[in-house]
């Protein structure tokens, strides 16, 4: 079976929980995208939104509920067909039950933030003594071509 | 040390490291009985940074299976790598000497300072010399703290040990399966409730205050031992760990290292259990003691720990527990009871290779006794053979003195009719855990009076069970090498048939992916497999205890010498189909009626079939 065709075939939380394994591996190698993930998800999705997206879908994916089972399979077969997590996938696909946490509740925001760190530069910057989201766009149209491919199976 | 304790090593790694220097010295300081052995290592950036990639990916493959690769050469690799980091020179020498001075066990208590390397997983040292992680050999590593209390330890223990068993979790949970975990513990202490020698109190908390309340109202009475089992995880970005207390929406609460700790401290506690991910698992930026879960209870004065170092398979959890209580059960010390518990995750359906380095024990004292035994008990010693011995089964069928926890403990289930069943019916629970089983089986006897059917488990994780091979990955149990031994079981069970039933796959010899197997000298024994069954009884909307009684009717009417039965090719959801395709099976649960004609009409007992109809009718 192939991954799409396994991807296919997860029960809602079967994917939900794949994702959640697929973001807890990112996390745990990129240790600075870990906050994004906690707490700041959604704003930097919308960041990038505001600079790609026009405003009819920029509400659209706002108004994606947060472990929208349709949304969490696609953004999972982005990842099966992209090189840079397809064999990561794989493992994450074949995990076994465990007693782990989420990483987080707001998984579609979190999956998007890892699909698009591959082509946006999400990092904190100091200001004031304050942390502040930085977003670098530097090729709007591959995290715009996400965004539509997700926006396109609503 | 305490009169009469054993020896013990003690190794402590000094120093902090700083980000970015080239070179950096730690100190490793050995103790062992009147020896000490003082080593300065410097350690290269390269080195380092090596060791931190090479621990990434140990965790990347137990967490999401990547590297694909990985394999038992890079842990032992890894482990090597960390052996020859803390154990050089003279305190290798010391390490050699105390290992040659010491019949049996040596616990090995490791401290370190710096908070990155305390986090490595140090149960996954490797000895290339002896070819052997130290852990599973006769060194069981116990990790301590740095710690101002000077506390006593608790007097001996005298009355009961009290255990509160918190299930942190939904039974809805599609991960975790926290029904089993209270079985398969009630299971082993079984003996021990009904002697009064343990008290369980089992509670699913949602709140942190429920929990608080508890422990409160027994404050009077104090539990001796916190068994946690539920979702836990580690905050990156807090650096600190969590256990997560779950109700049955999808809402949590995170109750962080720190809180607990200050709820659970002088309570009066022996251990905590917890038996959930990333519970042992250390900060970067922060000691043990106030990161991780484990070790922040420890610095609360709790004497001794059990933490997971990384995400814990919720089938071995459950293995590891029963394991660990069997052992203490027989007054074994905590070190030891882990290292039957590490054993014991390697039986697991679907265990990996790294399986065994998960569980992690923070103590003050290793060699914590929970259950005291006086040494005359023939049966500890007759049960740790057992265990130990290659030949389990054969230990299995004994039954042992009165009131002890015998190696095969037997659940009688009521036989609510006058006068004598047509056919006594054993049902031997070997390890497919079939919790709700018993229950049913009540109602079974209720429903008819042809059968009696009772139920016996063997309180041991089936793993140990050295008759089973593993193909591909799976258990498989080979038939030929178990039937000798099974094929007793009808009469020290004093039944005229029985099903054990195994989570393991069944080979007979001939074919190796069976339902059921039949053996024994008169033809009285099947053996029954639960792999894949819960699957195939989802899919058929029928419990799987339910599912586990269909096949085992099966079995029984095969048995019966009086008809010509026996599986058929023709999937006919028949009690009798052979089901070459193990998922034809579903049919026949659905189905769950016996009226494929060509079987039932060789069956000239109307009472028999009417009890039949009876089982497969129980809702």
């Amino acid at each position: 079976m192939d991954r799409t065709e396994t991807i296919a075939n997860l029960t809602d939380d079967q994917a939900a929980k794949c994702l959640q394994c697929m973001l807890k591996d990112y996390v745990e190698r990129e240790g600075d995208i870990a906050q994004v993930i906690a707490s700041d998800a959604s704003t930097a999705v919308a960041t990038i939104a505001t600079k790609t997206l026009d405003e009819i879908d920029r509400k659209r994916l706002e108004s994606i509920s947060a472990d929208n089972p349709i949304v969490l399979k696609q953004i999972l077969r982005l990842m099966a067909g992209d090189p840079r997590f397809a064999e990561r996938l794989d493992g994450c696909l074949a995990r076994r039950n465990t007693l782990i946490e989420p990483v987080t509740t707001a998984l579609v925001m979190a999956g998007l933030v890892i699909l698009l760190s591959t082509h946006v530069r999400i990092s904190y910057e100091n200001k004031q003594g304050k942390k502040h989201l930085k977003i670098l766009l530097e090729k709007p149209s591959a995290p715009k071509e996400i965004l539509k491919k997700i926006l396109g199976v609503l | 040390m305490k009169n009469g304790a054993r020896s013990r090593f003690h190794l402590y790694v000094l120093g902090r490291l700083q980000d970015g220097e080239l070179k950096q010295d730690l100190t490793t300081l050995a103790e062992f009985e009147n020896g000490r052995a003082l080593q300065r290592i410097t350690v290269r950036k390269k080195e380092l940074d090596d060791l931190t990639n090479t621990m990434l990916d140990l965790r990347s493959y137990v967490e999401a299976g990547y590297p694909r690769d990985y394999s038992v050469k890079n842990l032992k690799q890894l482990g090597e790598k960390l052996f020859d980091t803390i154990l050089r020179d003279d305190v290798r020498t010391l390490f050699i000497s105390a290992a040659g001075k010491t019949n049996g066990f040596l616990p090995l208590e490791l401290y370190v300072e710096d908070y990155r390397i305390a986090g490595w997983p140090w149960e996954y040292l490797f000895d290339h010399s002896k070819s052997e992680f130290v852990c599973q050999s006769f060194y069981p590593i116990c990790r301590g703290i740095f710690t101002l209390d000077t506390r006593t330890p608790f007097q001996e223990k005298i009355g009961p040990v009290r255990i509160l068993l918190i299930l942190g979790v939904d039974p809805s949970d599609p991960e975790a399966t926290p029904e089993e975990q209270e079985k398969w513990i009630e299971d082993v202490l079984k003996t021990a409730l009904a002697e009064r020698e343990a008290e369980l109190e089992v509670v699913r908390i949602k709140q942190p205050q429920e929990l608080a309340k508890i422990l409160s109202s027994a404050r009077s009475k104090p539990f001796d031992i916190l068994h946690f089992f539920g979702h836990a995880g580690f905050d990156i970005t807090r650096d600190e760990g969590y256990i997560s207390l779950h109700d049955s929406g999808k809402s949590s609460f995170r109750f962080y290292a720190n809180d607990l700790g200050n709820l659970l401290a002088q309570r009066g506690l022996r251990l905590v259990f917890l038996n959930a991910c990333e519970t042992a698992r250390a900060g970067k930026t922060e000691q043990p003691a106030r990161s991780s879960v484990a070790a922040t209870l420890l610095s609360k004065g709790i004497p001794a720990v059990i933490g997971a170092q990384f995400t814990m398979p919720d089938v071995s959890a459950h293995y590891l527990a029963s394991m660990i209580y069997n052992a203490l059960l027989t007054g074994a010390p905590l070190i030891e009871a882990l290292r039957d518990g590490r054993q014991a995750m390697g039986y697991a359906q679907d265990n990996r290779f790294f399986d065994w380095g998960i569980p992690v024990l923070y103590a003050f004292d290793p060699d914590l006794v929970l259950f005291k035994r006086a040494t005359s008990n023939n049966w500890a010693k007759e049960f740790h053979g057992a265990l130990r011995s290659k030949d389990v089964i054969q230990a299995l069928a004994k039954e042992g003195p009165a009131g002890s926890p015998s190696v095969f403990a037997s659940k009688t289930t009521a036989y609510p009719h006058s006068g004598r069943p047509k056919a006594r019916v054993a049902l031997v629970d070997i390890d497919a855990k079939v919790s709700a089983l018993p229950e049913l089986i009540a109602r079974g006897n209720e429903v008819q009076n042809y059968y009696q059917l009772r139920i016996a488990y063997p309180p041991i994780p089936s793993g140990t069970f050295q008759a089973a091979k593993k193909e591909h990955g799976k258990l498989v149990m080979y038939v030929p090498l178990v039937e000798k031994y099974i094929g007793d079981f009808p009469v020290s069970l004093k039944s005229d048939y029985v099903c054990c039933l195994t989570a393991c796959q069944i080979d007979d010899g001939e074919y190796s992916d069976l339902l059921l197997a039949t053996t024994g000298k008169n033809y009285d024994v099947s053996v029954v497999s639960t792999f894949g069954l819960r699957g195939y009884a989802k899919q058929a909307n029928v419990p799987f205890e339910k599912a586990v009684l269909y096949l085992c009717l099966g079995g029984l009417l095969a048995m019966d010498g009086r008809w010509d039965l026996d599986y058929h090719e023709e999937t006919a959801d028949c009690l009798l189909d052979f089901c070459n395709n193990l998922a034809d099976l579903v049919g026949g649960l659905k189905h769950m009626r016996f009226d494929h004609a060509a079987c039932r009409d060789q069956i000239e007992d109307n009472k028999q079939l009417r009890a039949i109809d009876a089982l497969l009718a129980l809702g």
